[in-house]
């Protein structure tokens, strides 16, 4: 299977990629086409492989979007405070609507689950996480971030964005604008199963970049697995036979009437879109279908237990996109059927245990398959919400949402691994050691791509614009 | 080095400023010799690519270039405190001791490196650099900024003189003509007739002709034809539909606000049909932008002017938000922000908004201008402040009749409840029991009976406290500078005295719109009139058709923008003479015939010696796919949201049956259009305008993904059988070659040459064991995808 993916990336012969050009250009206009060469040097291929500004660490992303807010106390952030301190009433800086700015008195409430130190580094992992506690040699820890908006919406689209209220474009356009694909038969950008809420599409939208860089979704939240697809991937009611008849009418025609119209490059292009959509048809399915899979790599992700076969299946897609050269692959543990983000548990923290349950093998999966195949060294995992939880209790049982501290880890494509970077305080409510913006984090995910995140610009409204607006630093020390 | 501690705070410079750098003479004491042999290379080395004039960036505002740009220090204050080492930033920046300030940033300084700054500043940071560094750019200079061709009204020029006195039509093609015989370049000759035709019919009203229409138009005298043609699909109801669509683009019309917590907006709709009707009803273009800017403030002359006037100021409104950001001043100056850059953009053709956080770097808008803006759209509301905000509705007028009934059932419903709760608190005898169920069944009756509510649009109003705003430093919103009057954008006032006198109470929308839409106006005109010559003729006379500024696009044919700009004005602002002017050219009937010699010389046709080959539009290829099917209903309608959905706050899906809401068989114009997941999936795939911003030009990409969308969307399968069905139906007797000419007039608006006949017959023989409406709807789907049909020719 794996031979045969590559055979999907690489089996390209040079036709086809001055085809695909041609395509490409196609859809510049000239003055479309004059923006292209600016950006991209001579080529005018919007996703062509490009050159990264200096040597990557890292080729493409993987991104295990925990969406709602996973807690970090509860997880990886370890806070003997808080466990001394259980019930304590501690003054806190309010940041929501009714108390922005203002001082409220918070009750703390100690980790629900033990930790352990784990690995050859030592580090805690709580209880909720026994599977991926197995690579904790292979996380970087991100203890100090924190980030923009403190409400879902605001703060999943400036995890994506950057920017909490603006059209901006989303990472994944960022970096398959800078980079293009790797494989001239797929996007660079694809997301499975993203959320429709919390401004659905924009999370994966390319905003004003050209179309050609928005994010494609295979399937979407609360969807059943089994029909996750690219949509208009198959012809539902023609036999392949068929199809095939009446698609050679269709490009003889479109012949035919180019022939009468000399010197059209768009007419030209349109007929090589259709080209290269046939031959889609027949391969992107390939991608997200597992049957191929063995019985040992499905175990491994979980697949076919009930509790993990879900994101397990996810998991594998995205190493298969990985395999195939798909450049930022997100993988979304998103909405439950009441359409409330998972990891949001505002009133029975005890939840948590559910999704921990539904992610933790798959990931570990991933990992360890990645690791396998020889892949993780190039690949840059990332896993993380659009912010953490709060240290204090909220309505008895639960955590608000905390934008103010969290951890995200990183794994793989050049970090620096078994580490931990930045802390939050005491109780786990604020970064303040090494602390690292999302904004930040851009930066660094960019860098590790071997792109300049203040260079990557593109002009749009008179000026240009990049995924850290006029802000962002590499974290340096966690680069391995 | 960057000394920003609060992170807003940072400075962001792409271009260079112009710089002031004096160097006067130096000592040549041992300390300065320490400084240049020493220290000066390390700042240049480390820190000038981000902190110096000349590389034209000053993040956190620290400039280190001279002595005084250290001194006074960056946003958080002085650099350096000659021998005092802990108090110097700097120092701490280099020590990579606080983990908020770590200069270089991209690694720090050797310690020996450290240590040559460590004993620079214990001896006084003796530093002979003399200069005044300029952490801003010297203010704008007004005056030279309006010599710029853009701000200066444009004037009637003379029509120019050609040689080829039998080419031009009308006034357009002379100012065409006249430049290509400048270039020495002949236009092509004019399309054929069935071309022309299915360009005019899609271009002015979004559908093709009908075969019966196509040979109705083909036998009007040649020489009144296109005129006769043009007044007709100028009145037709279409015309509103097709060009009040372009508008939405711009407009950014939505049916739900975007965000995170996305609303829908029930009563956007309202804002819709306004357009629609606008353009049919050929509204004086300068009356249409005063009445989406201020037509809440404008007198109205009786109910229904009343209304519109009311329901265009929901172009303020429907900007994208994020109605659960927190931070509620924050969402306030954006939402003002959104609003100064889609009037500028739309109206204006310019991009102010760079204005709100430094003065504009490539036009002459200073950050005054922009909070003098400000102050008038903070004076505006839109927005009703809430944990999740909502957007500001208005009742629009109805009868006196209408009123009273909702007033009365008010006052009847409050006299009710108030006896049941009395009732409520009476001991429970029979007799009480009885009376409260009387007037519960009398409550719900009352219910029952309810008069229709009093109907209501979103709109602005003016905000209870009006006045003027503060410069926010560096867009921070927590950051207040001085105040700002409000006012318009100094570098197009013609004349110190448009300076605008705002009533005490007013927020000065008023003014702006009439500043706006004075006839002199600089822009107004001009951007509208390249407007519409894009979506008639591909691209702009300014091909940058959003930015007029020094960033965008010289015109192609400045006198030709000039000219049809002041007569635009003359002719009372009617878009439909600007239409007509344009089609009516030579110019518009050439053919897209494309010369290798053209394209050697022009190949960009800026010159427009051929007609470009242009795309449908996405609504334009969805529309008449079905209405080849004969699936399109013509009527026009209001919400298609259910009655649920619309007093629906948040944006549940739930309660929206997304597949048939989005693909109804209406014109496409009248489907929902919402921010978040749930668009029509065609026009999703065919470039269809991103409604959160205004989209002036709308992307023409050609993608894999269109392809797919065409050979396996449900929808062009499901209509290409219903076109060989009617086909079939409403032809029973005919001949195959009749049905495939028939076929290719529906799609096509031509019949086939012998070798697509000879393609189709071929095909439709092989297919003999499927059955002939199966065998004619894929012939449908393939015409359906093929590019003649897709593409004006």
């Amino acid at each position: 299977m794996n031979s045969q993916l590559q055979r999907l990336g690489a089996g390209i012969s040079i036709s086809r990629r001055e085809m695909l050009r041609r395509t490409a250009c196609g859809f510049g206009s000239l003055a479309l086409a004059g923006l292209c060469r600016d950006a991209f040097g001579a080529s005018a291929n919007p996703l062509e492989a490009k050159t990264s500004h200096f040597a990557p660490r890292a080729k493409r992303v993987i991104f295990l979007f925990m969406q709602g807010g996973p807690s970090h106390v509860d997880t990886f952030d370890y806070k003997p405070q808080l466990i001394k301190n259980h019930q304590r009433k501690v003054d806190i800086l309010g940041y929501r609507f009714d108390d922005f700015r203002q001082m409220t008195q918070r009750t703390m409430m100690k980790p629900l689950w033990d930790f352990q130190r784990r690995g050859q580094c030592g580090r805690p992992v709580s209880a909720l996480f026994p599977e991926m506690a197995k690579h904790v040699d292979d996380f970087c820890f991100l203890h100090g971030m924190h980030t923009e908006g403190i409400a879902h919406g605001p703060a999943t689209l400036f995890l994506h964005t950057g920017s909490v209220n603006l059209v901006r474009p989303s990472v994944g356009s960022w970096v398959s604008y800078g980079l293009g694909s790797e494989n001239e038969n797929m996007p660079a950008f694809v997301t499975i199963m993203p959320t429709e809420r919390m401004g659905g599409p924009q999370n994966y939208g390319n905003a004003f970049l050209p179309a050609v860089h928005q994010g494609t979704a295979i399937g979407k939240a609360e969807q059943p697995i089994q029909n996750v697809k690219i949509s208009h991937i198959a012809n539902s009611r023609l036999s392949p036979a068929s199809q095939r008849r009446q698609f050679d009418l269709l490009q003889n025609l479109n012949r035919r009437q180019s022939q009468t119209s000399p010197l059209e490059d768009e007419i030209e292009a349109s007929i090589n879109a259709f080209e290269l959509a046939y031959r889609m048809q027949s391969r992107a399915p390939e991608l997200t279908d597992l049957s191929g899979e063995s019985a040992a790599v499905k175990a491994l992700y979980g697949i076919g237990a009930p509790k993990t076969d879900s994101f397990g299946r996810q998991c594998l897609m995205a190493r298969r996109l990985a395999e195939s050269g798909v450049r930022y692959i997100q993988v979304n543990y998103s909405d439950n059927h009441g359409g409330n983000p998972r990891w949001d548990q505002h009133t029975t923290m005890p939840q948590h245990a559910q999704h921990a349950k539904a992610v933790d093998k798959p990931i570990a999966g991933l990992l360890q398959d990645l690791k396998t195949r020889g892949l993780l060294q190039d690949t840059l995992v990332w896993w993380g919400g659009e912010f953490g939880r709060t240290p204090f209790s909220q309505n008895n049982n639960g955590r608000d949402h905390n934008p103010q501290g969290f951890t995200v880890w990183l794994a793989g494509g050049g970090v620096r691994p078994g580490y931990a970077y930045g802390a939050t305080d005491e109780w786990g409510y604020m970064a303040v050691e090494n602390k690292l913006h999302m904004h930040d984090l851009h930066a660094t995910i960019l860098h590790l791509l071997g792109l300049n995140h203040e260079k990557l610009t593109f002009r749009h409204a008179g000026r240009n614009f990049r995924l850290t607006d006029v802000y962002g630093k590499v974290a340096h020390p966690i680069l391995a | 080095m960057t000394f920003s501690v609060s992170r807003v705070v940072a400075g962001y410079c792409v271009l260079g400023w112009g710089f002031f750098l004096i160097f006067t003479a130096v000592g040549s004491s041992a300390e300065f010799d320490f400084f240049e042999r020493k220290v000066r290379p390390l700042f240049v080395e480390h820190c000038y690519e981000c902190h110096s004039t000349v590389s034209g960036k000053s993040k956190g505002g620290l400039l280190l270039d001279s002595r005084q740009g250290w001194q006074t220090g960056g946003d958080s204050g002085p650099a350096i405190v000659p021998r005092n080492l802990d108090a110097s930033l700097l120092l701490q920046a280099i020590r990579y001791t606080n983990p908020d300030l770590e200069m270089p940033p991209d690694g720090r300084l050797s310690e020996e490196q450290v240590k040559i700054i460590e004993d620079w500043v214990r001896a006084g940071a003796p530093d002979p650099r003399e200069g005044i560094s300029q952490a801003t750019a010297p203010a704008i200079d007004i005056a030279q900024g309006k010599r710029f061709w853009a701000f200066q009204s444009p004037a009637l020029p003379q029509i120019p003189a050609v040689q080829n006195q039998r080419w031009p039509k009308n006034a357009v093609d002379f100012f065409i003509l006249s430049k290509l015989e400048e270039a020495g370049m002949d236009p092509v000759p004019s399309t054929e007739e069935s071309n022309l035709i299915r360009r005019l019919y899609f271009d002015l009203i979004g559908l093709p002709p009908t075969p019966e229409q196509l040979h109705e138009a083909q036998r009007l005298p040649a020489k009144t034809r296109m005129t006769a043609l043009a007044d007709r699909l100028l009145a037709s109801k279409h015309f509103g539909e097709t060009w009040g669509r372009h508008w939405l683009d711009l407009a950014r019309y939505s049916e739900s606000t975007g965000g995170g917590r996305s609303a829908l907006l029930p009563n956007a709709w309202r804002y819709r049909n306004y357009v629609i009707d606008a353009f049919n009803d050929d509204k004086p273009y300068d009356q249409f932008v005063r009445e989406q800017i201020a037509g809440d403030l404008f007198p109205a002359e009786n109910n229904a002017r009343r209304a519109e006037q009311l329901i265009a100021t929901a172009f303020l409104v429907l900007g994208p938000k994020n109605l659960d950001l927190q931070d509620k001043e924050l969402l306030r100056m954006n939402t003002v922000d959104e609003q100064i850059d889609a009037v500028s953009r739309v109206f204006l053709g310019m991009t102010v908004s760079c204005a709100r956080c430094h003065d504009h770097k490539f036009d002459p808008i200073p950050t005054q201008d922009y909070y003098a803006l400000a102050g008038i759209f903070r004076s505006t509301r839109t927005l009703k402040r809430s944990n999740v905000s909502t957007l500001t509705r208005r009742d629009l007028p109805t009868s006196e009749n209408h009123r009273k009934a909702v007033a009365d059932h008010a006052q009847s419903k409050k006299e009710l409840e108030t006896k049941i709760r009395a009732a409520k608190k009476r001991a429970p005898t029979e007799e009480s029991k009885r009376r409260l169920a009387g007037l519960e069944k009398a409550l719900e009756k009352l219910a029952k009976n309810a008069p229709k509510p009093i109907p209501q649009t979103l709109g602005a109003a003016d905000e209870s406290e009006t006045g003027d705003w503060r410069l926010c430093v560096r867009g921070n919103v927590h950051q207040l500078g001085e105040k700002v009057p409000r006012g318009f954008l100094q570098v197009m006032m013609s004349d110190a005295a448009l300076v605008p006198n705002i009533p005490p109470g007013q927020s000065g929308r008023r003014e702006l719109a009439e500043w706006l839409s004075r006839p002199d106006h600089p822009l107004l005109a001009r951007v509208w009139v390249n407007r519409v010559w894009q979506h008639l003729f591909g691209e702009g006379i300014v091909a940058t058709v959003d930015n007029f500024g020094a960033q965008g696009g010289a015109p192609s044919h400045p006198k030709l923008l000039d000219y049809l700009a002041v007569r635009l004005v003359q002719n009372g602002w009617s878009t439909k003479w600007l239409i007509r002017q344009m089609v009516l050219s030579q110019t518009y009937q050439m053919s897209c015939a494309n010369l290798p010699a053209g394209k050697v010389i022009d190949p960009e046709n800026r010159l427009r010696w051929r007609m470009p080959r242009r795309r449908l539009t996405a609504e334009a290829l969805r529309d008449s796919i079905l209405f080849v099917s004969g699936t399109l209903r013509h009527n026009r309608v209001e919400s298609l949201f259910p009655e649920a959905a619309r007093n629906d706050t948040a944006l549940q899906k739930t309660s929206l049956d997304l597949p048939s809401l989005l693909n109804p068989p209406l014109r496409s114009v009248y489907i929902p259009v919402l921010r978040e997941e749930g668009r029509n999936s065609l026009l999703q795939a065919f470039d269809f305008a991103n409604p959160s911003f205004p989209v002036g030009k709308r992307s023409r990409s050609t993608l894999p993904t269109q392809a797919l969308y065409l050979m396996n969307s449900e929808f062009v399968m499901e209509e290409s059988g219903k076109a060989a069905r009617r086909l079939l139906r409403e032809n029973p007797a005919a001949t195959e070659e009749d049905l495939l000419d028939q076929a290719w007039l529906r799609t096509l608006a031509r019949l086939p040459d012998e070798s697509e006949r000879a393609m189709a017959l071929d095909f439709l023989r092989r297919l003999e064991a499927v059955d002939k409406p199966a065998a004619w709807a894929h012939l449908f789907h393939s015409l359906f995808a093929s590019v003649d049909f897709r593409f004006l020719k």
